[in-house]
């Protein structure tokens, strides 16, 4: 954003002012070998003991313990659990879907606040952040860094990219759950305007790697209230497909359906150990994203 | 179905409105970009059938509404529900077929008008309804009307109806019509009165009965005017004959009465027509609303019946004033009886001297000079048939009795009956003679004195010249003794008079067959003085020649009315009227019965004879109702004066008869206020269903990047 103080357009002054004092903690063990602020599945060398092991040649002879050795006449060797960064993935959904808002923002403009604001949240706690914008393939993969050079990376792709095309959540979840080696934290950023059943098998996919996978359902106001009223043409957003509808009839059961779909998602996450946080647009992203960090925390 | 304004089934037109927006909302449907359309197509699939009926419902709804609005701006009215909407009604039809209908404005009679709103009121009945028909002319008017519910019988009836010549009767109608709705109990009632709305025959409210003004406060009344703006409108209003007796080679002066009520200054010829012959001609220049009266005279030229007509020759709108018929019977001479109680010597002192040279001086005196007057002088004790005789001069003295019937008999046939009161016989003595019948005076006035002035004596005519050297005392202060004012019926009233002073006497009678005029003063005194003569004999001839007029009998009538032929006993065999067209009918009078003559529903002159006999016994003439020639209208705004408080409509067409009708609803029914209350309702739902609440599309149209 030109006039943002902070240089980036989805970066604003407001979230990182939000941000300042918050944290985003992993909530199931993350890999990694740098110490932070998560709980690493590695055990290493670090200050927390775990346990121990017997002593076999090439260990550092620093970590013998030497008071067991003096009760046991055996040579083990002190483990403990390392806590290292996390690495996160934020996949946001650049499809054409995501260009559709009702009010000051799309719905791709209020993800790329989310994750902006994520990322930097990221980096200011030496995590390691990547990013994926996807539509029915993946458009731009950039790796998990943790560098301010990184975050500026970021931020600049975010910018420079636009929603187009249609839709394939499920298919790219697949291909990232392949790629993505190391476990760690996934933030989705979509309207998850696909099949519901094929988005979830690629969710559990995610779940079968180990990663946390949090999802920000984008929704626009509008696709959640239908306030219109007036017999209308109603052009898809990406296929441009046309379909005449008197919304006094059709309200109740578009409602019913998108009840329906919310609905599904939230019990499907919620049965899948996943999070899901319903983002509808006219709520300010910060405030949104405050609102759910601190609700992590206390959880957590 | 009728409407009180057409015009605004134009209206219809709009009932396509809705299908019209609904094509073009469907084809012009603003464009809304939307993401989640999935849901929509899930929410389309499911509401598309309801939507597909409702939306077929409301075009359907909004259609019928519109064109409901504009049938109901239109004013539908069932005609059958003649005012009330609801069949059942009992309807009487009061239909003027008197002469003025006949008239013809914009080429169209009114009468054939008053037939089209007929049929309309016909076209109205429905289920349960009844309808009476009043004609206020005879023939039909004197038929009793009845409710019916036959359309056929009443199509029949009304398709024989037709304008009559004879004096009718909007009144009576009107009357009839009173009773019919009174005794009538349907809920419903309505008066139709089909009329031309002509000012004269138009009754006042006074001469309605209490019952039919309040018939019409009861029941809506609609007046179908017929008649049209005023154009040229001349009659021969009437015609009046002056004779000398009406004898063979004297003249005859016919003097018609012409009017106009022409709405500009009329110049018109006028003919008088005698046996098909026009013997004279005139013109005169008529002012609107003005008359002139046109003399001609005609020479009787033999004995017999002289008929003719004066006509007005220029056409109008009603044709059928234009020509009067008159008829005169015209003698040889006036077969004239003296009758006294005795001859007396010398001459001077015989009554009937002085008369007889009066009536015929030349009699025995010159073989070619010949009196009108074919006198007789015979006395009580002859015995003489009075009936060949056209006038009886009458000495009255004491001895009269003995002919007291043949005298009564003669008065009562219509002779002409002149009496010399001598003065030596009292009133009470010859009052004893007169004709019983003629005696029924008046107790209460018995001997009283009234006084009023003869106008009819016109000293600038005739014989009555005479009068203008007299002072007008003599003969403007006529004294009128009620001891001789009689009344034999409402019909033929006699009046006796006298000069109050006794010195001379005078009598104007009313027209009779049964003349009988009573001199209070004996010739002998009268006559012989030279001074009286002057006055006196002029007197003598014109009373004559009016009684021998009045006994020609019939005279003039009007169509429809009855002519008496003979009086009660006195009719002979068989009398035989041969009517205007040349047909000949033999009327015969029951046993001491009067015998009158009905069929007078053709114009023209008739001539009465004894069957058998030769020569006419007299003639009349047969003219139109007088009061119908005068085409002025009533002011349509003066008929709601005719009940005060009625509901009084006026229309002069079938269309306007649904807003008369409407117009007599005294409250909006409601039906009606529930017809409009949906329509409003439904109007406003319309607008409702097509107000687009919430934000609109376009200025918040959804923000594509």
């Amino acid at each position: 954003m030109a006039g943002n103080p902070t240089g980036y357009r989805y970066l604003t002054a407001e979230a990182v002012g939000r941000l300042h004092n918050l944290s985003l903690v992993a909530r199931s063990v993350v890999e990694g070998f740098v110490t932070g602020l998560h709980r690493s599945p590695y055990h290493g060398f670090s200050v927390e003991f775990s346990g121990h092991r017997e002593y076999s040649p090439g260990d550092n002879l620093r970590y013998i313990d030497w008071q067991a050795y003096g009760r046991t006449d055996r040579y083990y060797v002190k483990q403990y659990e390392e806590e290292t960064n996390l690495r996160c993935h934020i996949l946001l959904d650049a499809s054409g879907s995501m260009s559709y808002g009702s009010g000051a923002v799309t719905k791709y403009e209020y993800g790329a606040y989310l994750a902006a604001s994520l990322a930097y949240l990221m980096i200011r706690q030496r995590d390691s952040v990547g990013l994926v914008t996807f539509d029915r393939d993946i458009r731009l993969r950039i790796p998990p860094g943790s560098t301010t050079a990184h975050l500026d990376r970021l931020l600049v792709q975010l910018e420079h990219t636009s929603p187009s095309k249609t839709t394939g959540i499920s298919e790219t979840f697949h291909a990232l759950a392949e790629n993505i080696k190391k476990r760690g934290l996934i933030i989705i950023i979509s309207d998850l305007f696909d099949d519901e059943r094929e988005v979830f098998k690629a969710l559990r996919h995610f779940r079968q790697k180990k990663h946390e996978v949090v999802i920000f359902h984008v929704l626009d106001p509008w696709e959640l209230d239908f306030p219109f009223n007036r017999t209308s043409d109603f052009l898809d957003v990406e296929s441009r497909d046309k379909l005449q509808v008197d919304p006094r009839y059709v309200r109740r059961e578009y409602l019913k359906e998108v009840n329906a779909f919310i609905e599904a998602y939230r019990r499907g996450c919620a049965e899948g150990l996943m999070e899901y946080v319903l983002a509808d647009t006219r709520a300010p992203f910060e405030m949104l994203l405050a609102s759910y960090l601190a609700k992590r925390k206390r959880l957590s | 179905m009728g409407f009180l304004v057409p015009t605004f089934l134009a209206g219809l037109v709009l009932a396509g409105i809705p299908l019209v927006i609904h094509l073009i909302y469907r084809r012009r449907a603003p464009q809304v970009v939307f993401a989640a359309t999935r849901f929509l197509k899930v929410a389309v699939r499911r509401t598309q059938r309801k939507r597909n009926i409702d939306n077929l419902l409301l075009l359907v709804l909004r259609t019928l509404l519109l064109a409901l609005l504009a049938v109901g701006l239109a004013g539908p009215i069932l005609k059958h529900a003649i005012g009330s909407g609801r069949a059942g009604s009992d309807v009487v039809v009061v239909l003027d077929n008197s002469l003025s209908m006949s008239a013809v404005d914009d080429s169209v009679e009114r009468f054939s008008r008053a037939k089209e709103a007929l049929e309309e009121v016909f076209a109205r009945m429905g289920g349960g309804d009844l309808v009476a028909v009043i004609a206020t002319a005879p023939p039909e008017s004197r038929a009793d009307a009845a409710f019916t519910a036959d359309a056929v019988e009443l199509r029949t009836s009304a398709a024989r109806l037709a304008v009559s010549k004879a004096r009718g009767s909007i009144a009576g109608a009107l009357d009839k019509a009173g009773k019919l709705l009174a005794g009538s109990t349907a809920a419903n009632k309505m008066l139709y009165v089909i009329t031309d709305l002509q000012a004269n025959a138009f009754p006042a409210k006074e001469t309605l009965s209490d019952a039919t003004r309040a018939a019409l406060v009861a029941v809506p009344t609609v007046i179908y005017d017929c008649g049209r703006g005023k154009g040229r409108d001349l009659a021969a209003a009437s015609v009046t004959i002056e004779d000398q007796g009406a004898v063979a080679g004297t003249p005859i002066e016919v003097t018609a009465k012409v009017t106009s009520n022409s709405p500009a200054q009329e110049t018109v010829g006028v003919s008088l027509t005698v046996a098909s012959e026009r013997v004279q001609r005139r013109t005169v220049s008529l002012a609107p609303g003005g008359s002139a009266e046109v003399s001609m005279s005609v020479l009787a030229q033999r004995p017999g019946a002289l008929e003719g007509f004066v006509e007005v020759e220029t056409a109008d709108a009603l044709q059928a004033d234009n020509r009067r018929y008159f008829s005169v019977l015209v003698r040889d001479r006036i077969r004239a009886l003296i009758l006294e109680k005795e001859r007396r010597t010398p001459a001077f002192d015989d009554d009937a001297f002085f008369l007889e040279r009066a009536l015929d001086p030349f009699s025995g005196e010159s073989p070619n000079a010949k009196s009108p007057f074919d006198v007789t002088v015979t006395t009580y004790a002859d015995s003489v048939d009075l009936s060949k005789y056209d006038v009886v001069y009458l000495m009255l003295r004491s001895g009269i009795e003995t002919l007291d019937g043949a005298l009564r008999a003669y008065a009562a046939g219509g002779g002409s009956l002149i009496v010399f009161a001598c003065d030596d016989e009292s009133a009470t003595g010859w009052g004893q003679w007169l004709p019983a019948r003629l005696i029924s005076q008046k107790a209460a006035d018995r001997g009283k004195g009234q006084a009023f002035a003869i106008a009819s004596i016109d000293t600038e005519k005739g014989a009555f010249a005479a009068f203008r050297e007299e002072p007008a005392a003599l003969y403007n202060t006529i004294r009128v003794y009620s001891y001789w004012m009689t009344e034999v019926d409402e019909r033929n009233a006699k009046v006796l008079v006298r000069f109050d002073t006794g010195d001379a006497c005078a009598v104007e009678g009313a027209s009779s067959q049964e003349g009988v005029v009573v001199f209070a003063l004996a010739p002998v005194r009268t006559m012989g003085s030279l001074a009286a003569s002057q006055f006196f004999l002029p007197l003598v001839y014109e009373t004559t020649y009016h009684l021998i007029a009045a006994s020609r009998g019939g005279g003039e009538v009007c169509a429809g009315e009855s002519v008496r032929l003979a009086e009660a006993g006195l009719a002979p065999q068989g009398m035989v009227v041969t009517s205007p067209d040349g047909a000949s009918n033999l009327v015969k009078a029951a046993e001491g019965a009067v015998l009158d003559y009905t069929a007078t529903d053709r114009l023209g002159c008739y001539r009465v004879s004894d069957e058998g006999g030769k020569g006419e016994r007299f003639v009349f003439a047969v003219n139109g109702d007088e009061k119908e020639y005068d085409l002025v209208r009533l002011d349509a705004a003066k008929v709601n004066g005719l009940a005060p408080g009625a509901a009084v409509a006026v229309a002069d067409s079938p269309a306007s008869m649904e807003q008369a009708i409407a117009s007599l609803k005294p409250v909006l029914a409601f039906g009606d206020v529930l017809l409009y209350s949906v329509l409003a309702i439904a109007l406003l739902e319309c607008l409702a269903a097509n107000r687009v609440p919430g934000r609109p599309v376009g200025e918040n149209e959804p923000r594509i990047r």
